[in-house]
């Protein structure tokens, strides 16, 4: 090969030719090629929480950030605000919203600390296939009225988000760093009893934004989904099981996984992650209206959360050794483009 | 920095797949030359940002997600940008 281009030579225009197919083709699939170097090759979930007993762990601060925006007011008003007869002060209408974590307003419950979400039991009075826990909607607040059903909520089309301490996933090695993360919501209630059917099932769409958080600093992850709120099992009697709900996951690139495992140093055990759901709309073009969702409302929905990790080190040395060399790739072509010192053409003419 | 970066490099190709195309007697019409050249550009970038990973691969080198590898990187895109419009200017040709 060499001697045959050494006798045609290489003209300006073979070298041009060249030089278009190295940055629109060859610099390309190296890239690719280096950003794949940082996937994980197991191609298996792991369950990210920790099995325990019925009683569960106690929950140390994972808690409702947003939960739907003050779009619930006239419901919330006509079944739970004066003269209801339910014996629920008005003034907590104000308090069926939360704003970053409290209770936005209202006269009562005067409290100005983070409404949990009371973990119950975890790997208990399920249908999911995986590790979960058992985590209370968006609107049910026995912590402050005392009892179990202070609201009845729907979905509201708003910001819903939630901030897991590392309580719900302890299962996430120490040093490592995440590749993927996959959430499953199912609205189960509180005995695995309350059911859906494909044919109730409504295509919805919406934003998920994934926030790490860690000393102080933090990193936001965001992606659009477009999903059935649906979500089925096999039974212990083999028929499939079917709640509100969907399971989503969130695969990170090698350079957010990089990323990531920089800003928590792989100490996950000081970590927050927290998910914001928002925009969500209807796929069919109805209003989303009370459109159910698997953590909207005042009952219980089913939590399982599943990763997927790499070897930090292992990772960061690969993609950044990759990108040296695709440098000093790019630094040559920029070099061999000047009339001063042309190795390609000098090796394709030879002595000429 | 991913439009300037992209911008110029796929502006450069497409200058240069017309200066070739011309020195070997084809795209003998200016407006031959304009459509030829705006085609290459707005093809060349569309493949690069649409069906490749390029973008996300220079945007984590611009955020210094890399560390100092990804900005050697920027720094060599740069580089050949440079010496791509000094070859346009000096010699009518961008790849010598």
């Amino acid at each position: 090969m060499f001697t045959i281009a050494k006798k045609r030579g290489l003209n300006s225009t073979q070298f041009n030719s060249l030089a278009i197919v190295l940055v629109l083709a060859i610099l390309p699939f190296s890239i690719a090629i280096i950003s794949s170097l940082g996937d994980s090759t197991n191609t298996f979930w792991d369950d990210s929480m920790k099995q325990t007993d019925i009683n569960g762990e106690p929950n140390n601060g994972s808690h409702w950030y947003n939960n739907g925006g003050k779009n619930f007011t006239e419901h919330y008003d006509m079944n739970y605000g004066s003269g209801n007869g339910t014996g629920i002060s008005p003034s907590f209408i104000d308090c069926v919203y939360i704003e970053d974590s409290v209770c936005a307003g209202g006269t009562w419950p005067t409290v100005s600390s983070k409404v949990p979400m009371q973990q119950r039991y975890v790997g208990s009075n399920t249908d999911l296939p995986m590790i979960n826990t058992q985590l209370y909607q968006s609107h049910k607040y026995g912590y402050y009225g005392g009892t179990s059903s202070n609201y009845v909520g729907e979905s509201g089309s708003r910001e819903f988000s939630f901030v897991m301490n590392s309580q719900l996933f302890q299962e996430i090695k120490q040093d490592t760093a995440l590749d993927a993360l996959s959430f499953t919501m199912a609205h189960q209630g509180y005995f695995a009893t309350t059911y859906y059917n494909d044919s109730s099932a409504v295509e919805i769409g919406f934003n998920l934004c994934v926030e790490f958080s860690y000393n102080g600093n933090s990193l936001e992850y965001c992606g659009n989904y477009e999903t059935k709120n649906l979500v089925c099992y096999q039974g212990i009697i083999m028929t499939p099981l079917c709640h509100v709900g969907f399971e989503l996951d969130f695969d990170f690139t090698s350079f957010e996984t990089i990323e990531i495992s920089e800003l928590n140093q792989g100490n996950w055990s000081g970590t927050e992650i927290k998910l914001s759901f928002e925009n969500f709309y209807r796929l069919d073009g109805l209003d989303f209206g009370g459109t159910p969702l698997p953590f909207a409302g005042d009952n219980t929905f089913n939590f399982g959360m599943q990763h997927k990790t790499v070897n930090a080190k292992e990772v960061g040395f690969l993609i950044k050794t990759g990108t040296i060399v695709l440098s000093i790739g790019v630094i040559l072509l920029a070099i061999a483009s000047t009339p001063y010192w042309d190795p390609l053409k000098q090796s394709f003419r030879g002595s000429q | 920095m991913f439009d300037l970066i992209i911008g110029a490099i796929t502006a450069l190709l497409a200058i240069n797949v017309v200066g070739i195309a011309s020195s070997n007697g084809y795209l003998g019409g200016v407006f031959s030359r304009s459509f030829a050249g705006i085609a290459t550009q707005i093809t060349s970038s569309t493949f690069l940002v649409q069906y490749t990973n390029t973008e996300t691969f220079i945007l984590a080198c611009v955020e210094g997600y890399l560390g100092t590898p990804g900005y050697l990187f920027i720094g060599s895109l740069f580089l050949l940008i440079i010496v791509w419009v000094n070859n346009l200017i000096e010699y009518r040709t961008a790849i010598m």
